[in-house]
């Protein structure tokens, strides 16, 4: 009985703690924060992602834990109060600044646009840490893992901190950033805090025009920023990649004037002709790969879709013979495309349980053949004795 | 942590626990064929443990998350307890106090780990 007992009071005792130590799956931690709008936080109502202000208040100075942010709104759940809904982020302040579990991603470079006050977390319910980083200042940036957030760390000459990146604020190189090729003549615009349709055209980019190692942000179009000749701004970020390595044409191909498959053949082109690191487009399925003679009078593309069996390009080795894994499956300039591929987080999720479970069956299978054959081992040397 | 380190993470994390137990074990005095069924044991517990709060997570809220994850503890504790009573060679040890002794190990560790 008393063995019992005492193992009861270990359990209260450290279960939590072994708890907190066993959880070794951190995620984007949420944070506490208190309501500081004198006038409380009210709550709103999500409907159709419009944001309607209900009867309802959370008092000043509640302390709330936030787990779910999302364009500036949190959930709110408070039982005790039966209160249940959406406050403006604006109405909070985090009180607890340690942020030991955020998982930052690799260094790149990046560039402020904007004046960007930073903060001392990846939210705007977080305290400034008094910096500010002037526009046109080139920091290190570090992406937040966590994909659906355009808040990101950045550091500069010893400030530190977490700034917001939305609509081009700050941008950045992709860790995979590559030479682009400009398909169609593209309109420069500016986009910082004006939205994709309303942001000013501050110039124009020439078809062909090749660009190394561009910025970006997590936009989905308008993403690519650039400084060309003079003038900078974002453009639409479908482009052609260099792909690097020789590519051998299969089968005889039209060369058309552009990347659509239905425009003009300006030209045909022999099986057996060898690119070498072509530049190639590909979006939802339908590919080009940019063709220019030696002359530089001709300008093309040979059009295809992304199919295995039907692509006119194969890469090959040094020997000339095909290397069997089609780079052309790799290309994607379009993050979309890589959201389409891949499974939904919650998907993602289920499958690791899925296989968490099968490693457990195994284990336990494999439990029960170990313990039986020790048995068996056994009990064959006590019949020996 | 994104969401595809998911599968390291657990893996890192199964591999930690099994190392530290094991050893712990060891110290103890466990020997050969026990430390495979210690090893055995959490191979069975810990990819769960570490999976079923993510879900939950994801799927509901944090809130939930920290409850499933007490809950499995507990389970754990008790279900590991409870292997061991019928299969470890060794008696000296009530089994339960053995399986939290290792768990707490592990916790320890885990501490100094996250620590650095």
């Amino acid at each position: 009985m008393k063995k019992i007992l005492l193992f009861i009071i270990s359990l209260m005792v450290l279960v939590p703690n072994i708890v907190l130590a066993d959880m070794g799956a951190p995620m984007v931690r949420p944070y506490e924060a208190e309501v500081t709008n004198p006038d409380g936080a009210v709550i709103y109502e999500n409907s159709n992602n419009q944001y309607t202000p209900t009867s309802k208040k959370i008092d000043y100075g509640q302390t709330l834990t936030v787990d779910m942010e999302e364009d500036g709104y949190i959930w709110v759940s408070l039982d005790e109060d039966n209160i249940s809904g959406f406050i403006s982020i604006k109405d909070v302040t985090v009180t607890d600044d340690s942020l030991k579990d955020i998982w930052l991603g690799e260094k790149v470079d990046g560039l402020v646009l904007v004046d960007s006050e930073i903060k001392k977390g990846p939210s705007d319910a977080y305290k400034s840490t008094g910096d500010t980083i002037n526009a046109g200042t080139k920091v290190t940036v570090r992406r937040i893992n966590d994909t659906s957030t355009p808040w990101v760390y950045i550091e500069y000459n010893g400030k530190k901190g977490y700034a917001n990146s939305y609509e081009g604020a700050i941008v950045y190189k992709w860790e995979e950033s590559k030479e682009h090729l400009i398909p169609y003549e593209r309109e420069i615009r500016t986009l910082v805090k004006d939205g994709y349709s309303e942001a000013n055209i501050v110039g124009k980019i020439p078809a062909y025009t090749i660009i190394k190692d561009p910025y970006f942000t997590d936009g989905w179009s308008y993403s690519m920023y650039i400084d060309y000749n003079g003038e900078k701004g974002f453009i639409y970020n479908m482009t052609a990649i260099k792909n690097s390595g020789n590519y051998k044409l299969i089968k005889n191909s039209d060369i058309h004037e552009s990347i659509e498959s239905d425009s003009k053949v300006i030209g045909k082109l022999d099986a057996g002709y060898i690119f070498k690191d072509p530049f190639i487009y590909e979006d939802h399925g339908e590919c080009a790969v940019f063709y220019e003679s030696e002359d530089k009078k001709i300008k093309g593309w040979i059009t295809y879709l992304w199919d295995e069996e039907n692509e006119p390009i194969k890469k090959i080795d040094d020997q000339g013979n095909v290397v069997e894994e089609s780079t052309t499956t790799k290309v994607t300039n379009n993050k979309e495309k890589d959201k389409e591929i891949k499974l939904s987080k919650k998907d993602y999720v289920i499958m690791c349980v899925i296989v968490a479970t099968s490693v457990s069956l195994t284990a336990i299978v494999t439990a029960i053949l170990v313990n039986k054959k020790n048995k068996k081992a056994v009990s064959n040397e006590e019949i020996k004795n | 942590m994104r969401i595809e380190d998911i599968p390291l993470v657990m893996l890192k994390c199964l591999v930690l626990t099994i190392l530290i137990e094991s050893l712990i074990a060891l110290l103890i005095g466990y020997r050969k064929k026990d430390i495979i069924n210690v090893i055995l044991v959490n191979a069975i517990t810990n990819p769960l443990v570490t999976s079923i709060p993510i879900f939950f997570n994801v799927f509901y809220s944090v809130k939930a998350r920290n409850i499933s994850l007490l809950i499995l503890e507990i389970i754990t504790l008790l279900f590991e307890g409870f292997i061991y009573s019928k299969v470890l060679k060794k008696k000296t040890i009530n089994p339960f106090a053995l399986s939290l002794i290792l768990n707490a190990s592990s916790y320890g560790l885990g501490l100094i780990i996250n620590g650095m």
